[in-house]
């Protein structure tokens, strides 16, 4: 055997210990699901410490789901912990907004606080989600362009209905542009939860600045501005700013 | 050790339980000697006269019959109906060892009736273990024999480290305060275990009373308890028992109280105090010394302990919420008080705190609602003891309920939250969740109730809302984070399909017009590029014996060329007017020649069956497709 072959033979023996490492490797760590699995039977177990480190491991890898959210809420709130409790559930409400087991508990965790429900149009247009507009926009722009094409080729016959159907998709795309468009600016509006007790807003970005009001854990703040260690949020219903620490407050 | 008889909260001494012992002759004799003065003389002398009309009753009493070798017990002589005693009993008894502790006489004057009391006091160690009998003795007073029933003791070997319980270990003499003038016969002491606590924490009063034993009361003391504002008191057992003192012998009553403060600050605890009469020593054999010891040598003596100042913090500020004031060492228990439950029937849940502490203060347990539950007032019952230094005990709260629903109810986690103040930091204790298996019963409670108000045939049954709680987790899968679909570039592109596709649909619409609009111009620019194919397609077909194909190619491609050109119909094409058009289009003569030549040579094939060459076929299709080409410059 000369060595050019002793090499090759090496090179595969070596691609071959390594697959099988990498195969032992990926068979031994489990994958996000079980670690969610794990979560769940730690939740069931009322171990909500360890739920709560797992889940939000896998929020913190990039993985993201309505269930993940929504039981990181869940184990936030058995813990006693309403502020990120809301959070969570708001962060899932965003993925599915008609979710009657999110809007249940959120109301149930929100229960301590003011009745502040949100405006009918706010309501209306964050009822289908960005990602639902957005496939329903791309529906009927297929179809009215298709419709349109297929009506300058000549394709169609009939002298009402495509000139009807037309108009109506056309209606009916600039309506829910208009919505997406809407849906897109609020849920891209700088809210924030705060998710500490006691919520003290000084009047300026400092523990010297005096308390200026206070919000309840779990109250949804418009964050206005951003310093290190400071968050200059605002309570628009009572035309209400100012500044809380960082660590109390967290964007949904 | 075993006391015979329970202290209370009573001040006076406390007379122990009785059992007879009978003297020798010898010990006692009545005597009626003295002078007596004329008014006073009467009196008693009437007084004397109903007393030794009485029966003398003779008893005795132990003070303790449990002890252990460490301890001692006090037997106590009675002897009623007598006068005066000569001297002290010289008592042997098998299994202790007796020392006489004094001697005492009273008398007590009640409706005309008078009685004297001659107590004789002694002091039994045990010198083994074991059940000690102390034998009968009897005893004759004027002819008559009396006798004591005999008393069973029993001694056990004991702990040697654990102070005994009953009254005559002397408990801590060594730090026993001594009056700064000095030892005197009778003295009292009061001293507290700490001189700071917290507000709630047991500090040990002890108040002592002690006397010399042949120190004789002319009247039963009077004690006066301090005064003790700002404490819960709990007194505890009362003590008596033999001590020395600087190798003096004292005979030591002990009062203990268990104070709680109530309220941070520096207080006091006032003076005890007692106050009695004693007799001092006379001449037991003078004639006269009974009345000079009852009316001459009697001292009045009033004693008093110091005040103690006591400072009491408050509790630490770091107070858990569900803090009720609970301090000591305490222990949490819960339980029910059956193990069947079913819907609508009552049972008790029994939460229990035990321990060390002021236990009748303790307040209830937060228990978190269940609302699977009706739950009603609690009762409270306390059980409270002491071991002569703590008091300790237990309190039950009995919390009746009525489950409202079958299945698996829990009972929650009850909490308790006590100050330890030992440790110096707030303790919780939790006992774990009950969790009851509730049997569906006939009827709940609420359905009973209905079944009284709705008439037969109507059903007013409802969803019931029990307990409000967020819902179960959810199983659904999870997935890496991607941005949203609408900003994916996948379905954008996507969605740029039907655009382009209605974009290409304008652009094919707006050709279709324009060659509709334009079609002479289309035809005439689109002339070359169809001849030009023709006479391909002829150059294919010029090997061919068949010549008509290949002349019918040329002849059309030419033909169509120039009616593609002029905007005419190929077809009955004549020459004539083809000439002329040419002409006026400016053709020269030289092309027009060809072109005739061409398309003659085509119709000799076609109608007159003429022969080519191949010279002449190649000839013929370069210059027809030359002449072509000259045209569309020109045309």
């Amino acid at each position: 055997m000369n060595m050019k072959q002793a090499y090759k033979n090496i090179f595969i023996a070596g691609l071959f210990l390594a697959s099988f490492a990498i195969g032992a490797f990926c068979a031994s760590s489990p994958g996000p699901q079980d670690v969610f699995l794990q979560a769940n039977q730690a939740y069931e177990k009322g171990d909500y410490d360890t739920a709560i480190n797992l889940y939000l491991g896998l929020a913190g890898k990039g993985f993201e789901g309505v269930s993940l959210y929504y039981n990181i809420g869940n184990a936030y709130y058995r813990r006693g912990e309403r502020g990120p409790a809301i959070l969570w559930y708001e962060r899932a409400l965003r993925l599915d907004p008609r979710d009657s087991d999110i809007q249940f508990n959120l109301r149930l965790a929100s229960n301590h606080l003011k009745d502040e429900r949100e405006s009918i149009l706010n309501r209306m247009t964050l009822f289908l989600s960005a990602g639902e507009l957005g496939v329903l926009f791309s529906l009927v722009w297929w179809a009215f362009f298709i419709l349109l094409g297929c009506l300058v080729l000549g394709w169609l016959k009939g002298e009402l209905w495509p000139g009807l159907s037309l108009w109506s998709l056309g209606t009916a795309g600039v309506c829910l542009g208009i919505w997406l468009g809407a849906n897109l600016f609020l849920i891209n509006q700088p809210i924030g939860i705060v998710i500490k007790a006691p919520g003290e807003v000084r009047n300026g970005p400092g523990q010297e600045y005096a308390v200026g009001f206070t919000v309840p854990e779990g109250t949804k703040v418009v964050v206005l501005n951003r310093r290190p260690d400071w968050v200059e949020v605002g309570v628009p219903q009572q035309g209400l700013k100012g500044w809380l620490p960082s660590d109390e407050i967290e964007q949904i | 050790m075993s006391r015979p008889e329970k202290i209370g909260r009573e001040t006076k001494p406390v007379i122990p339980a009785q059992a007879g012992i009978q003297f020798s002759k010898t010990f006692f004799k009545k005597r009626f000697t003295g002078w007596i003065p004329a008014f006073a003389g009467m009196t008693v002398l009437a007084a004397f006269s109903s007393a030794l009309s009485a029966e003398p009753k003779i008893s005795a009493s132990v003070s303790a019959t449990e002890l252990t070798m460490n301890d001692s017990i006090t037997l106590k002589i009675d002897i009623q109906g007598v006068q005066r005693i000569d001297s002290m009993p010289n008592l042997q008894i098998p299994g202790f060892v007796v020392q006489p502790a004094g001697q005492t006489q009273s008398y007590q004057w009640v409706n005309g009736q008078t009685s004297s009391l001659i107590s004789f006091n002694f002091v039994l160690t045990p010198t083994k273990t074991g059940s000690i009998q102390i034998p009968s003795l009897t005893l004759s007073i004027g002819g008559q024999n009396y006798s004591t029933e005999p008393i069973n003791v029993n001694v056990t070997q004991g702990n040697a480290s654990s102070p005994p319980a009953g009254t005559q270990a002397p408990p801590e003499t060594s730090n026993m305060n001594i009056p700064t003038e000095g030892l005197k016969p009778v003295f009292m002491t009061a001293e507290v275990d700490k001189p700071r606590a917290y507000v709630g924490e047991e500090i040990l009063l002890s108040v002592k009373f002690l006397r010399q034993p042949g120190l004789q009361f002319a009247a039963q003391p009077q004690y006066s308890q301090p005064e003790m504002t700002g404490f819960l008191t709990e007194p505890l057992k009362q003590q008596e028992y033999t001590s020395s003192i600087q190798g003096v012998p004292y005979i030591v009553t002990e009062l203990r109280y268990a104070l709680f403060p109530t309220s941070e600050g520096d207080f006091a605890i006032g003076s005890a105090q007692v106050e009695l009469a004693v007799h001092t020593q006379g001449n037991p054999f003078d004639a006269n010394s009974f009345f000079q010891s009852f009316f001459g040598r009697t001292q009045q003596l009033t004693l008093k302990t110091r005040p103690i100042p006591i400072n009491i913090r408050a509790l630490p500020k770091d107070k858990p919420d569900n803090f009720s004031g609970a301090v000591g060492r305490l222990k949490l228990t819960a339980k029910t008080d059956t193990t069947e439950f079913e819907v609508g029937k009552p049972f008790n849940l029994i939460v229990t705190v035990e321990g060390k502490g002021n236990v009748r203060a303790l307040k209830e347990p937060f228990l978190p609602p269940v609302n699977a539950l009706k739950r009603y007032e609690s009762i409270s019952n306390s059980t409270v003891n002491n071991d002569g230094k703590y008091i300790f005990g237990k309190k039950e709260f009995k919390i009746l309920m009525i489950p409202q629903v079958s299945g698996q109810v829990v009972i929650p986690a009850v909490e308790y939250v006590s100050f330890n103040p030992e440790a110096h930091h707030y303790i919780t204790d939790a006992t774990p969740p009950i969790t009851l298996s509730v049997k569906p019963g006939t009827k709940t409670v609420d359905e009973k109730q209905a079944l009284t108000q709705v008439p037969l045939g109507q059903s007013q049954e409802g969803v019931r809302v029990l307990e409000k709680d967020i819902r179960f987790l959810k199983t659904g899968r999870i997935k890496p984070g991607k941005p949203p679909l609408y900003w994916r570039q996948l379905f954008l592109m996507a969605n740029a399909i039907p655009f382009i596709f209605a974009l290409g649909a304008f652009i094919a619409n707006w050709q279709y017009q324009h060659r509709t609009l334009f079609a002479a111009h289309y035809r005439s620019r689109g002339a070359l590029r169809k001849a030009l194919k023709k006479i391909k397609k002829a150059r294919g077909l010029m090997a061919a014996l068949d010549p008509i194909p290949f002349y019918g190619l040329l002849y059309s491609s030419l033909a169509e060329f120039l009616a593609d050109k002029f905007g005419i119909s190929a077809s009955g094409m004549l020459w004539e007017d083809l000439e002329k058009r040419l002409s006026e289009k400016g053709v020269d003569e030289e092309s027009r020649a060809i072109i005739r030549n061409i398309w003659e040579e085509a119709d000799m094939v076609r109608f007159a069956s003429s022969t080519f060459d191949q010279v002449a076929k190649q000839n013929s299709l370069q210059k027809t497709e030359n002449v072509l080409v000259k045209l569309n410059r020109v045309l």
